[in-house]
């Protein structure tokens, strides 16, 4: 017997009240339920939706979906890291090379003719700009994901874009020395050079990754991404 | 005899490859059902041991995964990509190597 479509939005609720916040695994878990719960109720015919459920979901074990769950979001974690690396090699590989070696390049030439303090005052003011962006993006996406009410755990360890953000303002923030008389140290430039070309390049991976992590995403889960 | 030994955990990601590599793509309910079936009901699999094996094999690049609509829900299929099969081979061969290395250790006499 097949379940309605308020028996599956049921199934829902339960998967939450359960701890499975995660709509991506919701969605499996649902299926796995509805499966068990259909057979159940043919196999025993007396036997009504509610006390399937709970027989069901006894045999997933004393601890319920916990364990799913926590290795799902370690496994997440670490494909997401993986696949970060792998797009940060990809910069560096034909015909990526070229733009990444173009970069380098751009960064010497800036700081070969532009004097050191401008390009840590123009540095700071980008930063801050891309704090502010980082903000007003997360504050968005907190929006949408309260107006659809639905969270997806394919796209929520995709940080590096953020994590790196993080860091570049660091980095801009602690570049500035000062001597006792208030003038500026300089740092040495190729460390300067090495470090901003790192970072940048690690952005960009990040960036990278988070383009396709959401393309998948929307690909798989189009109701996620659906205006409430 | 229900057989849920540490023996099946360990062979656990090389018998979703090989039935993922036999029966194209699957889900996990149909898994569960599939192992049951093919050792005439003596091996469960629970959920517990299941989803956290296949959502590994995910995040380790060897299957693809699809969404499908069936009627009032939504299904999630799994299947081999290239590095999956390439993996299952090596997977049996490697569980195949062993079976004859442990008979030869215990040498084992047939119970049938």
């Amino acid at each position: 017997m097949a379940l309605s479509k308020l028996q599956i939005d049921e199934l829902f609720v339960f998967t939450e009240k359960k701890f499975v916040k995660w709509y991506d695994l919701q969605v499996e878990l649902v299926d796995h339920l509805a499966n068990k719960i259909e057979e159940e109720l043919d196999q025993n015919p007396k036997t009504n939706f509610e006390d399937a459920l709970k027989k069901v979901y006894a045999s997933f074990g004393i601890f319920g979906f916990a364990r799913i769950v926590r290795e799902k979001e370690e496994q997440v974690r670490k494909f997401n890291n993986k696949l970060w690396f792998k797009e940060l090699k990809t910069l560096f590989v034909w015909p990526n090379l070229l733009k990444s070696l173009s970069l380098l390049l751009i960064l010497k030439l800036m700081i070969d003719f532009i004097p050191m303090e401008y390009i840590l005052y123009a540095g700071l003011l980008l930063a801050i700009i891309q704090t502010g962006f980082q903000f007003y993006k997360a504050r968005m996406d907190r929006k949408h994901a309260a107006k659809v009410n639905r969270k997806l755990l394919l796209t929520q360890f995709v940080f590096f874009p953020n994590g790196f953000g993080y860091l570049y303002f660091q980095f801009w923030i602690n570049i500035w020395r000062f001597d006792e008389q208030g003038d500026y140290i300089a740092v040495n430039k190729y460390v300067f050079l090495g470090v901003v070309f790192i970072i940048t390049s690690s952005y960009i991976a990040g960036i990278n990754v988070a383009r396709k992590i959401y393309a998948t995403a929307k690909t798989m889960y189009p109701e996620v991404f659906k205006a409430a | 005899m229900k057989q849920n030994s540490q023996l099946f955990k360990g062979s656990l990601s090389t018998i979703i490859l090989k039935l993922l590599d036999e029966n194209g793509k699957m889900y996990g309910y149909e898994i569960t059902k599939k192992v049951k079936e093919l050792s005439k009901g003596n091996v469960e699999l629970t959920e517990g041991a299941l989803y956290p094996a296949l959502h590994k094999l995910e995040a380790d690049g060897l299957l693809e995964v699809k969404i499908e609509n069936i009627g009032n829900r939504n299904r999630k299929y799994y299947s081999l990509n290239k590095a999956g099969k390439k993996e299952t081979n090596l997977k049996l061969k490697e569980v195949s190597d062993f079976i004859i290395q442990l008979q030869q250790v215990l040498n084992l006499k047939p119970t049938y």
